[in-house]
């Protein structure tokens, strides 16, 4: 079950970020850039593809967990993001190369990518013997390589180009956004646990009256007058 | 007149922009995340729909919520102390889920998209059923009987509608309703209840 949803996350993460690095693509003037990036979000799309089929197979084979896209939370209170701002690698604002210009942009795409490399190799040796999904990891490993070395070499020209100190910025933004998006989590997680405690505290203490005589409650059942009666300005502006 | 409406935090979020009365636009935000059912807030939507009107943020003159959160929160709230000791579990998750994001939806919607706070609407999820019924029928005078899962109290509401005015004839609240009857009959046969 845990590969299972493993393999949906990530086809999920290499679609977004396929999606994002195809909008970057189109937003940039630099030939070279341009192409790289193009092949770039292709070969993200081929990882989603790749990652989705093998856990279709795996469901096939009768594993069976709840899809992400069941949960209503949109937003993980234990990863401390939004579910539905997953998006390149996992760390990389959408759009982000409109905002932020090309060289931060590329350099947030050369950490991601290294980290990328570092998680699958990881996942991969976690297998055992699951043999089919270990070659789509060594494939997709494969195309993460070109994607470090051609950041870095684009990187590397930039520096010679005269703007080192702008590439210097941009990777410790990088690495920076990274570190601080790992406390970030360290801190809602340990937030989360703290309050599951609290409030499972509270249940059995100042709760547990109200729930005494909520269970001696009895709903009436059949029509009664309608609580959205009200229809002025002021109702529409009110949550309740 | 620019209206958005929006449906989110619960599965099939989507957005959908009115202008002067005409519908302009009506996307899913499952066709831009391409996740079935997508749960999350339909942010691309909402960016399509305003990118197919050709206006800004800020040019939106209402946005409207199809739900009442804080209804709802005490719904559950409700539900929850009723079951009481059996809720100990799902107790904690709720009031996380709730406290941590749902219950502050003006905020979030307003941040966002991009609007003042005090341009976000909430109307109760079966009388935006109700309209979004009438809008559909031909018949200038109509009945209309919403059924469904509760959001907020209601689980069926009984509404007539005449030229443009929708009025709310009553309502049954949960935990009594056809679909929670149906969802339970599901479970109790051993079937996914969404299914």
């Amino acid at each position: 079950v845990r590969k299972l949803r493993t393999l949906e996350s990530f086809a999920r993460t290499e679609e977004d970020a396929g999606l994002d690095i195809a909008r970057a693509a189109r937003s940039v003037r630099d030939p070279a850039l341009v192409a790289h990036l193009e092949r770039h979000a292709r070969d993200e799309m081929k990882h989603a593809e790749l990652f989705r089929r093998r856990a279709t197979e795996l469901r096939a084979q009768g594993i069976d967990a709840p899809r992400e896209e069941q949960a209503d939370r949109s937003y993980d209170l234990e990863l401390a993001r939004g579910r539905e701002a997953l998006n390149a690698h996992g760390f990389l604002a959408s759009g982000a190369c409109d905002e932020q210009g090309e060289i931060a942009y590329v350099a947030f795409l050369h950490v991601a990518e290294k980290r990328a490399d570092a998680l699958f190799r990881r996942h991969s040796r976690e297998l055992g013997a699951d043999e089919k999904t270990r070659a789509i990891f060594a494939e997709i490993q494969r195309d993460e390589s070109y994607h470090v070395a051609y950041t870095g070499t684009l990187l590397e020209r930039w520096k010679r180009a005269g703007r080192g100190a702008e590439v210097a910025r941009a990777l410790s933004a990088a690495r920076g956004s990274e570190f601080l998006g790992a406390w970030k989590r360290l801190g809602v997680r340990s937030a989360t646990g703290f309050a599951h405690a609290l409030l499972f505290l509270s249940y059995w203490t100042w709760v547990l009256p109200f729930g005494l005589l909520a269970r001696r409650f009895r709903p009436r059942a059949g029509w009664r007058e309608p609580l959205a009666a009200r229809t002025d300005e002021r109702a529409l502006h009110s949550q309740y | 007149m620019h209206v958005l409406g929006i449906s989110a935090f619960q599965r099939d979020s989507a957005a959908a922009l009115v202008r002067d009365g005409e519908l302009l636009a009506v996307l899913a935000e499952e066709r831009f995340s391409r996740s079935p059912h997508e749960a999350g807030f339909p942010r691309r939507a909402v960016r399509a729909c305003l990118a197919r009107a050709g206006i800004e943020p800020q040019e939106l003159d209402a946005v409207a919520f199809a739900e009442k959160p804080s209804r709802c929160f005490e719904r559950l709230l409700q539900e929850e102390l009723s079951r009481f000791p059996r809720s100990w579990r799902s107790f904690p998750k709720l009031q996380l889920s709730w406290l941590g994001e749902r219950l502050w939806a003006r905020g979030r919607l307003a941040t966002e998209i991009g609007v003042p706070s005090n341009r976000v609407l909430f109307v109760e999820s079966q009388r935006a059923r109700a309209a979004w019924a009438r809008l559909c029928s031909p018949a200038e005078r109509t009945a209309i009987l919403v059924s469904d899962e509760a959001r907020e109290w209601a689980t069926t509401t009984l509404a007539r509608a005449d030229g443009g005015a929708l009025e709310v004839l009553g309502e049954v609240h949960a935990p009594h309703g056809l679909c929670r009857f149906a969802a339970e009959s599901a479970r109790a046969l051993g079937l996914a209840w969404d299914r």
